[in-house]
C-alpha cells in the first residue's frame, strides 16, 4: 500500500526534512477540507493530500492542481484535531516540485502587468515567493 | 549460626539466556553462611514453591534468598511458601535478576557478575533480617459514597444488601445524577427516569443507608479501616425534619436563576427541587438568587409553608463521620463547547447533547416537542457534529468519549421517529459501538430510520440570519457539503466532574491524563487505587455508559465488602520503629512524617522520645533517612541491612 | 521602552492611506510613531520550508534595529505584522533557527527575540487603552454598522501570533465600539479573502471575498474595516466582480481611516499620496 521504492522513500524523507510534520498521525476526518475556503478549486482535497503524504506518495501531491490553489490561511491547521501544521506540509510539496523542475509558475515579465492592475506589492512579493524559486 | 538457602530460578529462558546460572552457582560456592543452593526453571509454579518449602524443612534453613524476576511479581507468593513451611515469611528476600539484569543486559559475561553481587548482597542482607510479625487495624464496618449519580446508587445498595451502613454525600440537592436527565437510554431506549427512579427509592428508604443531599466532603484523614471524614453539610435554609414535602412554596417564589437540571434552557425559582422525583423530596433555597437574602424582601415561601419548615438562619454544619471504606463515585461532565469557537455554540440553536435530552424529554422545557431554542418553530433538518473537544491532542481531550457515538445515534432516531420530515445528519470520524447489542442499534438509525450519517468532519457552522449553514465534507466520495440547518446539536468530550480535583487532593488519590482518577492496575484492579480502602465506581475513572457504571459499581461494593466483612486487617509489619534509649528528642521524624504517624510519647524511662503509630505508618522511610543518630530504623530495611548489601556488591 | 513603526513596502506605495491615517491618528491621540530606521521588506510570506533561514534574515534585521533603540515595534499592514512576529517567535523558541540565522548574520550582533513585535491595533488597546480613544471619538459614529474583518494572517497560527481567538476574536469589535460604533459581527470574519491567489487565479479569489461581503451584509453591515492592503484589495475586487454587492452602497476601509476619520474634528482631508 505505501509506496516502498527507493525514488518515493528518498522523497518521503526530504518531505520529513523540509516540513517536519508527521502524515502518520491524520485520522482522516476531513475538518481541514471542511474548513478550507480554497478547497472547492483543489482537484483533491486537503485530507487526501494528507493520505498521499503518507502513502509516499509525493511526487503524485506535486503535480496536483491543489497545491498551487492553497492560499496559505493555516485554517487547516488551526482546526486539525491532531496539531497537524498542513499549511507547511503543502508548502512543501509546492517547495519540492519547484527546486526540482527548475521551472517557476510565475514570471518576471509580469510584474508590470501586475502592477498596473493595481496589486498591491505585498501581494506581488508574496506572489514571487510562492510560485517561483 | 545463619544457615541461609540460595534459590536460583530461570524463569524459562527469561534470564537463563542471559545469565549463566551454572557460572552464578559456581561464583557462590564456598560463601560462609550458604548452606544450599538450588536452580529451577520455573521457581513460581507449585513444583518451584515445593522445593523451597522442602528445602527450609529438610535442612532447616534459617533464610532463603530467592533469585529471580521483581518482587512485585512474586515476593508474596516465595513469602507465603516460606511461611506455610514454618519460617517467618520475611526472612526471605528477592535478589531481581530479571528486570535489574537479565532483562536490561545483553552481555552474557557482565550480566552474570552482576547477577552475582545481587544475590551475594541479598545473602548478606538475610542474615541480618529479623522475623516481622504483621500487626492488626481494626474495621469500622461503615462505608462512604462520595456521589449520588446512579455509580453512587447501585454501590450503596450493593454494601448495604450484605448488611453494613452506607452514607451517600451528594453535592447537588437530589441524587440521581446524569440519569435522572437524559431522556432514554441506549440501546433499549427505556425512559431513563423511569428506571433510575425505583434505585433512588431504594436507596433514600433502606435502612442501611443514610443520604447527605446538598453535601459536601471537608476533609478526610486516616487509613483504610479507620477513615475520618468531615461532611460540610450546605444549608438548605429548610428544617428536614419539619419539610413534608408538599411543594406549595415552590408556587409562588419571584426570584429567579438559570435551571441546572435544565441545562440553563429554562429558570427555576431561588427555592426549587431540581425536578419533581427529586430525593429527598425536600426544596433547597439557591441563597445567591433569594430576594430575602439579598435584599432582606419577600420571604412569602416562610409565610406560606404550613409546618413553618423555612429556616432562613439554616447555617453550614460540619459533621465527623468515621468510616471503613471509601468509594469516589464523582461522574463526569461535558467539556465546554465555546472552546471550539468554530461551531458558534454561543448562538441559541447550537446546542450540546444533554441540552438535547432536555428538549426532547417531555418533563422538560418545551414539554418534549423539538423547538429551536432560538424561535421555538419545529426544524427541518438537524446536524449532529461528533467529537467536539475529544480525540482532539490540539485544544480538547486525547481520548474518546466512549459513550457519543451511541447517544447520537439514539438522539437521531428519536428525532426521525417523532418527525419523520425532518432530515438528521451526523458528522462523525470514527463510530464506535462495542457493547453488547449496540452495533445493531446503530445500524438501525442509518438502514431503519434513515439518519445521513456522512464521515467527515464539519469545518465551521456559519449562522445566518434565519437558518445555520453547515459547512462539511462527506470524506469518502470528496463532496462538499454546505447545509443549511435549523438546529446544531454538538457531542462535546466527557471529562471529570468539576470537584474531581478536590475530592482527589482529599483522598491522595491520582488523576491521571484528562483528569479521570487512576485505577490500581488498568487490567486488573480497575475499581482500586493505589491507596488501600478507597475505590472507584463510574465515570470518575473513565467515560463509560450505564452498563459498564453499573456494573463497575457492583465491583467496587464486592471490593468494598471484602474489607467490611473482617473485623481486622493484616498490616504491613515493614514499619518504623524508634529505639527510645537513643533519641534525642528532636523530633524532626515527626515534621517530615506525611502521614502524622509519629507521636511524641512520655515514657519513664527516656523521657519525651518519639513513637511510631504502626497502624498509620506506611513504611516510606522518610524519618530513617532524617534522623540524625540513626535511632529510627524501618523494621525490613533496617540501615544495618542496607549497608550489608552495599558491602557485599562492593568489598 | 518607545515605540518604531514599521511600515514594510506596500504602506509606502498602494496603501499609503493606510500609514497616513494611522501616523496622523497617533498624533491626535498624542503619541509620535517614528519609523524604524534602515528596515527591509520583511518578505510578504513567512517561509513554511524548515529549511530555509535566508527568507527570514530580512525580517531579523529589522528586529535587531529595533532592539538597538530599545523599542517595542508596532506593525501596521496585517502581512509584516504576521512575518515579523513569526520570525520572532522561531528565534526565541527554536534553537537551530536561532543558531543558524546568527550564523549567517554575521555582521550583526547575535539576536535572540528579544524585541516586542505589537500591531497597532494592540497598540491602539494596550498602550493607549480603548477608553481613551472613546473620549476622545465623543459619538461621532452615530451607532454606525461597522462589521470587522480580521483575514488570516493577523489570528493564525494562535500559538505563534498569540493576537486574539482565532475563532472569536473580538479586538476588532471593542475597537470599533470605543470609536462609538456598532459592531456587527458576522461568521466570515476571520475566512481567508483569498490572498496571493489573486495573481494567478482571480476567480478563487472573488469566490471567496464574495462569501465574506455577503455575510456582512446579510448580518447588517453597512461598512467594513480591514487592517491588511491585500484584503482590502481582494474586498474591492470582489466588489467590482461580485453579485451581491449590487443593491448594497457597502464599502470597505483599512480601520486607520475610520480611526481618523472620527478623531478628526476639523475633517482635514489627509493627502493621499
Amino acid at each position: 500500500m505505501v509506496n516502498n521504492s527507493d525514488k518515493a522513500r528518498i522523497l518521503k524523507e526530504e518531505f520529513l526534512e523540509i516540513s517536519r510534520e508527521r502524515p502518520v498521525d491524520c485520522l482522516q476526518c476531513g475538518k481541514c477540507s471542511a474548513s478550507c475556503q480554497a478547497a472547492k478549486e483543489m482537484d483533491f482535497m486537503p485530507h487526501q493530500l494528507v493520505r498521499m503524504f503518507h502513502k509516499n506518495q509525493i511526487d503524485q501531491v506535486m503535480e496536483t492542481d491543489a497545491i498551487w490553489a492553497c492560499a496559505s490561511c493555516f485554517t487547516c491547521g488551526a482546526r486539525c484535531p491532531r496539531d497537524i501544521d498542513l499549511a507547511r506540509m503543502m508548502e512543501t510539496a509546492r517547495v519540492l516540485y519547484l527546486r526540482s523542475n527548475h521551472k517557476n509558475l510565475i514570471d518576471e515579465n509580469e510584474i508590470a502587468a501586475l502592477n498596473k492592475k493595481g496589486l498591491p506589492p505585498q501581494a506581488i512579493v508574496a506572489g514571487y515567493r510562492k510560485f517561483a524559486k | 549460626m545463619s544457615k541461609i538457602g540460595v534459590f536460583i530460578c530461570w524463569c524459562g529462558s527469561n534470564i537463563s539466556e542471559t545469565v549463566d546460572i551454572e557460572k552464578t552457582k559456581a561464583a557462590l560456592e564456598g560463601l560462609p553462611a550458604l548452606d544450599y543452593i538450588e536452580d529451577y526453571q520455573y521457581l513460581c509454579s507449585e513444583i518451584g514453591q515445593k522445593k523451597i518449602a522442602d528445602a527450609i524443612k529438610n535442612k532447616n534453613l534459617s533464610g532463603v534468598v530467592v533469585a529471580s524476576c521483581s518482587p512485585r511479581m512474586h515476593e508474596d507468593t516465595f513469602r507465603n511458601a516460606a511461611e506455610d513451611a514454618g519460617l517467618n515469611p520475611y526472612l526471605l528476600e528477592i535478589a531481581n535478576i530479571r528486570e535489574h539484569c537479565s532483562w536490561v543486559h545483553s552481555n552474557k559475561e557482565k550480566a552474570t557478575e552482576k547477577s552475582v553481587a545481587l544475590i551475594r548482597a541479598a545473602i548478606n542482607k538475610v542474615k541480618h533480617n529479623q522475623p516481622l510479625t504483621p500487626g492488626s487495624i481494626p474495621v469500622n464496618k461503615r462505608a462512604l459514597v462520595i456521589g449520588g449519580g446512579i455509580a453512587g446508587i447501585q454501590s450503596a445498595i450493593d454494601i448495604a444488601e450484605a448488611g453494613y451502613q452506607v452514607d451517600i454525600v451528594e453535592r447537588t440537592p437530589s441524587i440521581g445524577g446524569k440519569m435522572a436527565q437524559i431522556d432514554k437510554t441506549f440501546p433499549t431506549l427505556d425512559c431513563s427516569a423511569c428506571i433510575l427512579t425505583p434505585k433512588m427509592v431504594e436507596a433514600s428508604r433502606h435502612e442501611n443507608i443514610k443520604l447527605h443531599t446538598y453535601s459536601e466532603v471537608a476533609r478526610v484523614d486516616g487509613y483504610v479501616g479507620n477513615f475520618d471524614v468531615e461532611i460540610k453539610k450546605k444549608p438548605r435554609s429548610i428544617d428536614e425534619d419539619k419539610c413534608t414535602g408538599c411543594g406549595i412554596c415552590l408556587e409562588k417564589c419571584p426570584g429567579k436563576a438559570p435551571s441546572e437540571f435544565e441545562e440553563g434552557l429554562n429558570e427555576r425559582n431561588a427555592i426549587y427541587t431540581p425536578f419533581p422525583q427529586a430525593v429527598p423530596n425536600i426544596p433547597t433555597i439557591d441563597r445567591d438568587n433569594c430576594i430575602k437574602f439579598e435584599k432582606d424582601k419577600c420571604g412569602l415561601c416562610a409565610r406560606v409553608c404550613p409546618t413553618d419548615a423555612i429556616n432562613f438562619n439554616q447555617e453550614e454544619n460540619i459533621i465527623e463521620e468515621k468510616y471503613g471504606i471509601i468509594i469516589t463515585a464523582t461522574g463526569y461532565q461535558l467539556t465546554d463547547p465555546d472552546q471550539f469557537g468554530e461551531y458558534h455554540y454561543n448562538n441559541p440553536d447550537v446546542i450540546t447533547g444533554m441540552e438535547f435530552e432536555r428538549i426532547i424529554n417531555a418533563a422538560g422545557p418545551t414539554g418534549g416537542k423539538l423547538q429551536r431554542p432560538s424561535n421555538s418553530e419545529k426544524p427541518d433538518r438537524v446536524v449532529f457534529v461528533q467529537c467536539v473537544g475529544s480525540r482532539d491532542k490540539a485544544r480538547g481531550h486525547s481520548h474518546c468519549s466512549k459513550i457519543c457515538c451511541m447517544y447520537t445515534a439514539k438522539q437521531a432516531m428519536l428525532i426521525r421517529e417523532k418527525y419523520p420530515e425532518t432530515e438528521v445528519y451526523v458528522f462523525y470520524i470514527d463510530i464506535r459501538t462495542a457493547g453488547k447489542g449496540f452495533e445493531e442499534f446503530q445500524r438501525r438509525a442509518q438502514e431503519d430510520y434513515g439518519v445521513n450519517y456522512v464521515k467527515g468532519m464539519v469545518g465551521k457552522v456559519f449562522p445566518g440570519k434565519d437558518k445555520l449553514r453547515v459547512e462539511a465534507i462527506d470524506a469518502m466520495t470528496g463532496e462538499f457539503l454546505e447545509l443549511d440547518s435549523d438546529l446544531v446539536i454538538l457531542s462535546p468530550a466527557a471529562i471529570p466532574d468539576q470537584k474531581a480535583g478536590d475530592v482527589s487532593r482529599q483522598l491522595g488519590i491520582s488523576q491521571g491524563a484528562s483528569g479521570f482518577f487512576t485505577e490500581a492496575h488498568p487490567k486488573l484492579k480497575p475499581v482500586e487505587t493505589q491507596t488501600a480502602g478507597i475505590f472507584l465506581a463510574g465515570a470518575c475513572q473513565g467515560p463509560k455508559d450505564i452498563p459498564e457504571t453499573v456494573a463497575q459499581a457492583s465491583g467496587a461494593a464486592a471490593k468494598a465488602i471484602g474489607i467490611l466483612s473482617k473485623d481486622s486487617l493484616v498490616n504491613n509489619p515493614c514499619v518504623a520503629e524508634v529505639n527510645q534509649a537513643d533519641c534525642s528528642s528532636c523530633f524532626s521524624c515527626k515534621e517530615v512524617c506525611p502521614y502524622s504517624a509519629i507521636e511524641k510519647d512520655e515514657t519513664e524511662k527516656h523521657g519525651m522520645v518519639a513513637r511510631v503509630n504502626e497502624a498509620l505508618c506506611q513504611g516510606c522511610g522518610a524519618c530513617t533517612v532524617t534522623c540524625r543518630s540513626s535511632t529510627i530504623n524501618l523494621k525490613g530495611f533496617s540501615n544495618k541491612e542496607i549497608l550489608s548489601e552495599v558491602d557485599a556488591i562492593c568489598l | 521602552m518607545g515605540y518604531s513603526f514599521y511600515p514594510g513596502c506596500t504602506l509606502k506605495n498602494k496603501a499609503s492611506r493606510l500609514e497616513e491615517t494611522a501616523l496622523e491618528s497617533a498624533r491626535l491621540l498624542n503619541i509620535e510613531l517614528k519609523e524604524l530606521p534602515e528596515w527591509q521588506c520583511c518578505g510578504a510570506v513567512y517561509p513554511l520550508a524548515r529549511d530555509e533561514i535566508v527568507t527570514i534574515l530580512g525580517s531579523i534585521r529589522s528586529l535587531i534595529r529595533a532592539r538597538e533603540l530599545d523599542n517595542k515595534l508596532v506593525t501596521l499592514c496585517a502581512a509584516c505584522h504576521h512575518v515579523l512576529k513569526r520570525s520572532n517567535w522561531a528565534i526565541k523558541n527554536k534553537e537551530d533557527v536561532r543558531d543558524k540565522t546568527n550564523n549567517f548574520l554575521q555582521d550583526e550582533p547575535d539576536y535572540f527575540g528579544e524585541t516586542e513585535v505589537i500591531h497597532y491595533l494592540e497598540f491602539l488597546r494596550d498602550e493607549i487603552g480603548f477608553d481613551k480613544i472613546k473620549t476622545a471619538a465623543g459619538d461621532r459614529l452615530e451607532g454606525k454598522k461597522v462589521a470587522a474583518y480580521y483575514g488570516c494572517l493577523l489570528l493564525r497560527p494562535e500559538k505563534e501570533l498569540e493576537f486574539d481567538n482565532p475563532e472569536q476574536p473580538t479586538i476588532m469589535e471593542d475597537f470599533i465600539e470605543s470609536l462609538g460604533g456598532q459592531a456587527v459581527k458576522y461568521p466570515y470574519r476571520n475566512e481567508c479573502c483569498g490572498g496571493y491567489l489573486n495573481l494567478k487565479n482571480p476567480e478563487s479569489a472573488h469566490k471567496m471575498g464574495n462569501r465574506i461581503i455577503s455575510s456582512a451584509i446579510e448580518h447588517g453591515a453597512e461598512e467594513i474595516i480591514t487592517a491588511c492592503p491585500l484584503c482590502l484589495y481582494n474586498l474591492d475586487q470582489s466588489f467590482l466582480n461580485g453579485q451581491t454587492c449590487e443593491k448594497s452602497n457597502i464599502g470597505a476601509t483599512y480601520f486607520t481611516e475610520l480611526l481618523y476619520q472620527v478623531l478628526n474634528p476639523a475633517k482635514k482631508e489627509v493627502a493621499y499620496g
